[in-house]
Formats: C-alpha cells, structure tokens, sequence
C-alpha cells in the first residue's frame, strides 16, 4: 500500500499531463494546417494584392526612385519642382515602418498644384504631406503663379 | 457374554478460523493485490510516460520542421505588413478638406498672401489682407463657423444591410461603416453604392486578409458574401479655435493686413 498509493498518484499525474499533451499536440497540428492553409492561400488568391502593398510600403527607401516619381508627377500635373534632393529616414508610422522625409518646392498654379497633390495621394508609394506653406508670387503676365513649400513622408519597411 | 466397551466416538469437532487466522488471509490476499497493483500500475506509468515522450518528440518535430517555420515566418510577416500599410493608409492626412476649406472660407474682400499648415497637429496659420474692419470681423466669423460635409468612405457586408420597402439595401442604425474596421465616427447615410474600381476590389481583398488574420480561419464565413460601399458624411466643424493678430492699416492702401491663427479639426485632413 505504501509503494502502491504514491505509484497511483503518479499515474494520476502522467494520465493528466498525457492529456495536455494530447490536447498540444492537436492544438499544433491544427495550428500547422491553418499556417500552411493561410501561406498557401495568401500566396495564390492575394498574390497581387501583397504585391500592391509592397509597392505601397518597398523593402528599402529607394529615394532616387521616389524623387524620379516626384518629378515625373511634376510634368504630369503642370508644376515645376525645384531644390528635391535633401532627405532623412526616421522610424515612425506602423511599429516596424520607416520613413523617409523630403521637403522640396513647387512652382505652378493653383489648380496644377490640386493636380499633383492628387496624383501624391493616389500613386502606388504611399505618400503623405506633412506640411505645406504656399506663397503667393507676383503675377506675371496675368497669370497667378504660387510657391509651395512641401514637406512629404513616404514610408518603406 | 462380555460386554465390550467401545470408547464413545468423539465428535469431531469443526475447527473455526481464528481471527488470526483470517488477518493472516486477508493480508496475504491485500499483499497479492497491492503487489499486481503496483506492478500494473508500474507499467500503466511506464506507458504514459512513453506516450508523453512521444507526443512531445512529435511536438518538437512539428515545431521545426522547415515548412512550417517557412510558413509561419511568411504569414507573420505579411500580416504585420498589412498592419502597418492598414495604419498608413487611414491614418495619413490627405489635402481634400484643406483645399474644400481654403476656397470657401474666404471673405471676397479678401485675399491670401500666405497660407502655412502643419497638418500633423491641424495648425494653419494665413496671412493676408482685406478691404475693412467690418469685413475682418466677417472674415472671423466665417472662418470660426466654417463647417463642412466630411465624406467618409467605409465597408459594409451585405448580411449587415437592411431592404428598405422598395427592396434597396440601406445601412441600419447603430451598424458600424467602418474602413477597415476602423469604427465610423459618422451616423448619416448619405448613399450607398456597390463597388466597380478595380481600387475598390483591392481594399476589399485587403479587408478580407485582414479578416482571415484576425478570425480563426474556420470562421471565413465571415468574409464571404456580397460587400458594399458606402459613403457617410456628416456635417462637421473645421475649425477648433480662431485667433487674428498683426492687424495693421496699409499706408498707401485702404486694405488692413492681418494674421490668423487657426486650429484645424484633425478630422478634416482624413479620409
């Protein structure tokens, strides 16, 4: 009785634990299945869409990229950009983002400016204005022209 | 004759366990027992023990075998990924309201020379001039009570709609229109329109892999379905505090030249 009872205790023990165990190792399996069944699916049906995002947030902060974008918006919309160059990276936005903050000026009218701001918002790189200061210039020719001052962040990873 | 004597025949008599006798037994019948007990329990605990052993060995397995890091490393990555750009996408300011703001608030006797913004904390900060002290003090008032209709653009699934009487789905009250889950901070149904863009088709499937990380994956019911766009809008005030200062009279011109310090809604510069 004396060796018996502490044997049974014991395997009151191992039955209990065998059962966490148990419960474990199913839980993992399921956990595997719904990994490799979520991998799987993100890697056929949102192919494009994990693409899109890492357009949106690039793996480094390729800046000669996203002055080159800035420029060619510039010609697009009708404003002239002037001093793009100066850079800095910082950490901010989502908890692993990295950011890149340029300030440059534009030139252009009121209505061309709307049009690049909207082609900012609306290209892949995901791009913010932090700030703005626009100035009036004298009018040449009848025509308003204004000066922008733009501080804008994009962000990589 | 003689008569032949027999010794009576003694009965025998049963002879009773002693009590003794009956411990003695019973003991030896509670040793075998506990002794087959203890062996069989012995081996019960031998096997449990293998089954914990195996069971952990086939944890361990699991736990790295190459695949299944490979694939829980790539579906951490992509949704911290999708996090961030979620956070990005509907945190970012955006100019709309600014400009909505800026062409609408200004006094006709007025106009801007100067207009800065920190749209991070909504300070603006315009310089300009105007004709009189009566239109400044107009200009004031119209700026203090500039309001403005705020689109806010979210998602709805269908299963959360209601049919009005003539059949059309409308959002019920109370329903969060959210983007992104993010709950609305709007009530007023302005529209409600099914989607067409291919953008459109892009931020629902983002939504959906948002769902698929945050429910369990057997809950995909939740993702299935028709979905709708909706547009909400609300009235809202644009301008927090208004203060004008540097006002002064400009020498060869009837006009006053003045400052005004503004505290934006930050509402205004999101989507």
């Amino acid at each position: 009785m004396i060796l018996t009872w502490p044997e049974y205790q014991a395997l009151q023990d191992s039955m209990a634990e065998a059962q966490v165990k148990e419960t474990d190792l199913q839980n993992m399996v399921n956990y595997h299945q719904a990994m490799e069944g979520m991998a799987e699916r993100l890697r056929e049906d949102y192919d494009e869409e994990i693409k899109k995002i890492g357009d949106g947030i690039p793996d480094d902060h390729y800046v000669p990229s996203l002055f080159a974008e800035i420029r060619r918006m510039s010609y697009g919309s009708g404003v002239r950009v002037e001093g793009i160059g100066n850079f800095s990276l910082s950490r901010g936005g989502g908890e692993g983002l990295r950011e890149v903050n340029i300030s440059f000026n534009v030139e252009g009218s009121y209505s061309n400016f709307k049009s690049f701001v909207n082609r900012i918002n609306n290209s892949a790189r995901i791009k913010e204005i932090q700030e703005i200061n626009i100035q009036r210039r004298p009018t040449t020719a009848g025509i308003e022209f204004l000066n922008y001052n733009l501080t804008l962040t994009a962000y990589f990873q | 004759m003689g008569i032949e004597l027999k010794p009576k025949k003694e009965k025998k008599k049963i002879q009773m366990p002693t009590s003794f006798d009956v411990l003695f037994y019973y003991s030896i019948i509670l040793l075998l027992f506990s002794v087959s007990g203890y062996l069989l329990i012995s081996q019960w605990n031998a096997e449990m023990q293998t089954q914990i052993q195996n069971r952990e060995d086939v944890l361990q397995r699991l736990e790295s075998q190459g695949d299944f890091q490979s694939n829980r490393d790539f579906v951490f990555e992509q949704r911290d990924l999708i996090e961030d750009y979620m956070a990005v996408l509907t945190e970012r300011n955006l100019l709309d309201g600014l400009f909505i703001f800026l062409e609408n608030s200004v006094h006709p006797l007025a106009h801007w020379d100067s207009v800065r913004v920190d749209l991070d904390s909504g300070e603006l900060r315009l310089e300009g001039s105007i004709y009189d002290f009566y239109a400044l003090e107009q200009q004031y008032t119209i700026l203090k009570e500039f309001k403005m209709d705020r689109p806010v653009y979210g998602w709805i699934s269908a299963r959360d709609l209601d049919l009005d009487d003539d059949g059309e789905p409308f959002v019920p009250e109370g329903v969060n229109v959210s983007v992104f889950n993010t709950p609305s901070r709007l009530n007023q149904i302005e529209k409600t329109t099914i989607d067409s863009e291919t953008d459109v088709d892009f931020l629902k499937k983002i939504e959906e892999m948002d769902y698929m990380f945050r429910e369990d994956i057997a809950d995909r019911s939740l993702i299935r379905g028709d979905w709708y766009e909706v547009v909400t809008g609300e009235e809202v005030e644009v301008i927090e505090e208004v203060i004008i200062r540097d006002i002064s009279e400009i020498d060869d011109d009837l006009r006053i030249s003045f400052n005004v310090d503004l505290q934006m809604n930050p509402l205004i510069f999101k989507q």
